[in-house]
């Protein structure tokens, strides 16, 4: 398992960064007082984390900055008009989407039908005349033969 | 991750211009933080966030899992910082490092040599690296918070935080010495 002064780096930046717990910190803190490496590295810490803040502190963005960025924004990503914006808005709503896809479907399946010009009989009625078709005994002209025989 | 904020997401993911709005307003400091990370210039950083905005309110519906909405936010920054960093990096990478100092070096013709220094430093750190420091340093953000939005593990984040200190130390040592 790692000793604290395995991982000294960590520890010691999460000291800096008052991200220990109680225990944690005060098993650091008896390590370094140890260990000289580890408390020298702990100052060289201390340090460069003012230098940090200070150095960093200047390049912060301005107060300004969130307004400027949502105004680029808005610039960029015009609002939609009223009428846009509602169809949207509707769009968003799962009953709405489901009405859309149905009427697009049944849209489709009447175009099929003008277009290879086959009526809206149902399955079982067309069955049942596919069934007297082939029940039929004979074509026309054999049943005339046979009168004439008759 | 807090309800109030998932519904914010979960809400600009569905196109809510107001929640996504929101956003920008609460997020768009620690976007300029990573893209700052990367490109270490304000104005590119601005940009870089702007853009990156931009792209996201586009694309928002890529975003399935509303906790995910910070991650991918700032990865999306991230890319652009990168976009932005590649198409200026015609020259030598030492070159790029001294141009990325030298909004500050212009502030003042008199700026410490040790802000230079630690720039320097900074801008010799891995991307990552950099992005967590200044998260830490610009917003003083929490682990906690800055692990949501790079999408790290604390002990990850912890490992990071150290080797990147570390680094810095080791090459501002004789500077600190000086300082200590």
């Amino acid at each position: 398992m790692a000793t604290i002064h395995d991982e000294i780096d960590s520890w010691l930046a999460a000291d800096i960064h008052g991200e220990l717990s109680e225990d944690e910190r005060s098993a650091l803190h008896a390590h370094i007082v140890d260990c000289a490496a580890c408390r020298k590295a702990h100052q060289e810490n201390k340090v460069m984390n003012k230098m940090l803040e200070e150095t960093l502190a200047q390049e912060k963005p301005d107060p300004a900055f969130e307004q400027r960025m949502l105004s680029g924004f808005r610039n960029r990503i015009p609002e939609r008009s009223g009428l846009v914006k509602l169809l949207v808005d509707l769009m968003r709503l799962r009953a709405v989407q489901i009405t859309a896809v149905t009427a697009i479907l049944v849209g489709l399946v009447q175009m099929g039908r003008m277009i290879t010009g086959e009526n809206a009989t149902p399955l079982r009625d067309r069955e049942r005349y596919a069934q007297v078709e082939v029940a039929a005994p004979q074509p026309p002209e054999s049943r005339r033969s046979s009168g004439r025989s008759g | 991750m807090d309800p109030n904020e998932r519904e914010q997401y979960r809400a600009a993911i569905h196109g809510e211009r107001d929640a996504f709005e929101m956003i920008i307003r609460t997020h768009s400091r620690a976007l300029f933080a990573i893209a700052y990370g990367i490109l270490q210039n304000r104005e590119e950083a601005e940009d870089a966030v702007q853009d990156a905005l931009v792209k996201a309110w586009k694309t928002r519906w890529r975003v399935h899992d509303p906790e995910k909405f910070p991650v991918w936010l700032a990865t999306i920054a991230r890319h652009r910082a990168h976009d932005i960093f590649r198409k200026r990096r015609t020259v030598p990478l030492s070159a790029t490092i001294d141009e990325a100092i030298e909004p500050n070096s212009a502030a003042g013709t008199d700026a410490p040599e040790l802000d230079q220094q630690l720039h320097s430093a900074l801008a010799a750190l891995p991307e990552l690296h950099r992005a967590a420091l200044t998260l830490r340093y610009f917003e003083e953000m929490d682990y906690r918070s800055i692990e949501n939005i790079l999408g790290l593990s604390n002990g990850a984040l912890r490992g990071i935080l150290g080797r990147a200190l570390a680094s810095m130390r080791k090459q501002l040592r004789p500077a600190l010495a000086s300082l200590d």
